[in-house]
């Protein structure tokens, strides 16, 4: 644990409780000062309920939360230095722009003169100085959301919570205001936690991820992290597409289905004879002759995919015992350079691009 | 939002409009601006004369009033000239305009005491998470489809037990104007309720969540954010049970002492001597009022589109 002045949020121990489901079980996080901080997993993996935890809207059954090093266990949500987007936006419908964005300071009685330049300034900084006047009804969808970004930034909180900001917009408007979000978040400097089950979103745009399931945390790491070295199969399964591919570890190996023994890095923790997942990634694979240095294994292809810039394969190694390879169209641009469906091929990866998960 | 489907639309709601209109009546539509399927397609005839006959078995009563009311001659078949004669007659009638007073003042009373409580059950109902929640509700409905000549006879009954036990202290407890008021809050509370709690239901809680989140206290987000998204139904239940109280008479019939009787029984008694033109001035301003203040919270709603389910309840 560093030291409590550097991080912003800390949370030991947390454990939330709905009737007989734990939604939140013994969670351990600590999030620096301006971090781009992604919690990410499925629905109902606890992810906003750590949100609402640490706004205050929940109360956790056991463990504490700290807010820039100090126990916020009796705060209410109206004395944290935090703000929300939340994911319906929730803004005031009856104010326009302007009073919806100046809504915090007002509460916080900050003199009218500086509510007027800071909102001015918010307005700008989310590009919706013309829309001041208008109601949140007559915006669209997106400028909807940076009014929500807007009112809940201009309060400077120490930490702003983003509940799956952008899963309301359609995907090219996703993609921008992901982009905005990142620079706005450059800009202010302000920690920002944000959830989303979307692995993309939370790879392209954090600094560091936390990856929950059930309740547990699963994984944190920075996005290459995460990607290229996922702690367990659930990491490798959610986060891009792996091949996990089911073996017996050996000695210095493991033994697939095939009965063929590939090498591999073998985990001090993971003993000879435990069930296993050899995890490739499909960029990692090389379709062609073996290369001295490289595991390689033989099968036939079942499927050829044409994405545009890469072509995707579908190998069968066994009955049920299956590869996806991606290579990049360079030498295979056009069809007749691609390889057919039923033809053999051998595929080839280093050993250090294998990882060895427990099952 | 606002592909809210719209619950009532004012005149369209009986006819119908196709949808799909033939290629050559949607070209014509960019020039004229208008969407107007082709002639004959998909519209019977007759559909416009049985709408109109409904129309006059609607309103062909309360047009017959309002014309006699304007008829120089005592007569209800023989119209003279054009007059204000019957308004002038009433209006100088204290027992009439006493009447009025007395039923306005009732509505007044009833409309505020009701609208509080009824709004105060909606939050209950809808915000506390009790095992009482749902037995109230049902006494709410209860109260509401419960045949009004009963729960009247039985008002008549709690209050003259209480006046008998009440008179055991010295304290004098009649039937009167308030007992009328008492006796029209206990079915208007419903009324309230259901259209503010389907407001109150509808309310998005992260809305309130965020005026926490942006530092207001309990009381302030109740007061800056859940009332001013609440306003318009609130206001609106309160014009529907002024209305219904104003007019009311069972409950009225069975409630009132001695003195001043609200306006519907006074117009109940008139007729025991015949019916006067007089009494076809007062029905009209009475309709002119309760058409008044309809439309006024027709208003409030179409101000308001997100409160548009709350007219489904009103329009039934």
């Amino acid at each position: 644990m560093t030291t409590a002045e550097s991080s912003t949020v800390r949370l030991e121990g947390v454990v939330k409780r709905f009737n007989t489901t734990t939604a939140v079980d013994n969670l351990n996080l600590e999030i620096g000062k301006g971090e781009f901080f992604s919690m990410l997993g499925p629905s109902g993996c606890g992810k906003t309920t750590t949100l609402r935890i640490i706004a205050g809207f929940e109360q956790p059954d056991e463990g504490s939360v700290f807010l820039e090093g100090r126990s916020v266990e009796n705060t209410p949500p109206y004395r944290r230095n935090v703000n929300t987007v939340f994911q319906s936006y929730a803004l005031f419908e009856h104010l326009n722009v302007w009073d919806n964005v100046a809504f915090g300071l007002r509460r916080k009685k900050v003199p009218e003169m500086e509510i007027r330049k800071r909102v001015g300034d918010m307005l700008e900084l989310v590009r919706l100085k013309q829309k001041a006047t208008s109601k949140p009804r007559q915006l669209s969808g997106g400028q909807q959301q940076r009014v929500a970004l807007g009112r809940a930034l201009v309060n400077l909180p120490a930490v702003l919570l983003l509940d799956e900001p952008l899963g309301a917009l359609d995907l090219q408007l996703r993609k921008q205001m992901q982009i905005e979000l990142k620079e706005i978040q450059r800009t202010v400097g302000i920690t920002f936690i944000y959830v989303t089950h979307d692995q993309e979103e939370a790879l392209t745009m954090s600094d560091r991820i936390a990856v929950m399931n059930e309740g547990l945390l699963q994984q944190c790491g920075s996005p290459e992290e995460i990607y290229e070295r996922p702690a367990n199969a659930f990491v490798a399964g959610f986060i891009g597409i792996s091949n996990l591919l089911s073996g017996e570890v050996q000695d210095h190996g493991v033994r697939l289905k095939t009965g063929q023994v590939i090498p591999a890095t073998i985990d001090a923790g993971i003993a000879a004879g435990e069930n296993v997942f050899v995890c490739v990634r499909p960029e990692k694979l090389r379709l062609g002759p073996k290369v001295d240095g490289q595991v390689s294994v033989e099968g036939t292809v079942v499927e050829t995919v044409y994405l545009g810039t890469a072509t995707q394969y579908m190998v069968e190694l066994a009955p049920g015992l299956r590869l996806v390879a991606i290579e990049n169209n360079v030498h295979t641009a056009t069809s007749d350079r691609r390889l057919a469906r039923g033809s053999k091929v051998s595929i080839g990866w280093l050993p250090e691009h294998g990882r060895v998960l427990r099952s | 939002m606002s592909e809210r489907p719209q619950v009532l639309r004012a005149g369209s709601a009986v006819i119908e409009q196709p949808r799909i209109a033939a290629p050559a009546a949607q070209t014509s539509s960019i020039t004229t601006g208008r969407r107007r399927p082709p002639r004959g397609f998909d519209r019977p005839r007759f559909l416009p004369m049985v709408t109109a006959l409904v129309f006059i078995y609607l309103f062909a009563p309360i047009l017959v009033v309002t014309w006699f009311s304007f008829n120089s001659k005592q007569s209800l078949n023989v119209f003279g000239t054009p007059s204000l004669k019957w308004y002038d007659q009433l209006i100088h009638d204290p027992i009439i305009t006493g009447s009025l007073f007395a039923s306005v003042e009732i509505a007044l009373v009833t409309m505020v005491v009701s609208t509080v409580i009824g709004t105060l059950l909606a939050f209950g109902l809808v915000r506390a998470r009790s095992r009482f929640s749902r037995p109230t509700d049902i006494l709410m409905l209860l109260n509401l489809v419960s045949p009004e000549v009963v729960t009247g006879v039985a008002l008549l009954l709690v209050f003259s037990e209480a006046g008998g036990f009440l008179l055991q202290f010295g304290i004098q407890f009649g039937l009167s104007l308030t007992t009328v008021v008492l006796g029209h809050i206990t079915f208007s509370i419903a009324y309230v309720t259901i259209i503010v709690r389907g407001r109150l239901a509808a309310l998005n809680r992260e809305v309130e969540e965020a005026a926490l989140d942006l530092g207001a206290t309990n009381v302030g987000a109740m007061r800056l954010v859940t009332l001013p998204l609440l306003w318009p139904a609130i206001i609106a239940s309160g014009l529907l049970v002024f209305v219904m109280s104003f007019d009311d008479f069972i409950t009225s019939y069975f409630t009132t002492g001695v003195g001043v009787e609200p306006l519907p029984l006074r117009i109940y008694s008139m007729i025991h001597f015949g019916v006067t033109p007089e009494i076809n001035a007062v029905g009209t301003l009475m309709m002119v009022m309760t058409i008044a203040i309809v439309l006024a919270a027709l208003a409030l709603f179409t101000r308001q589109q997100n409160a548009r389910q709350e007219l489904a309840f009103l329009a039934e």
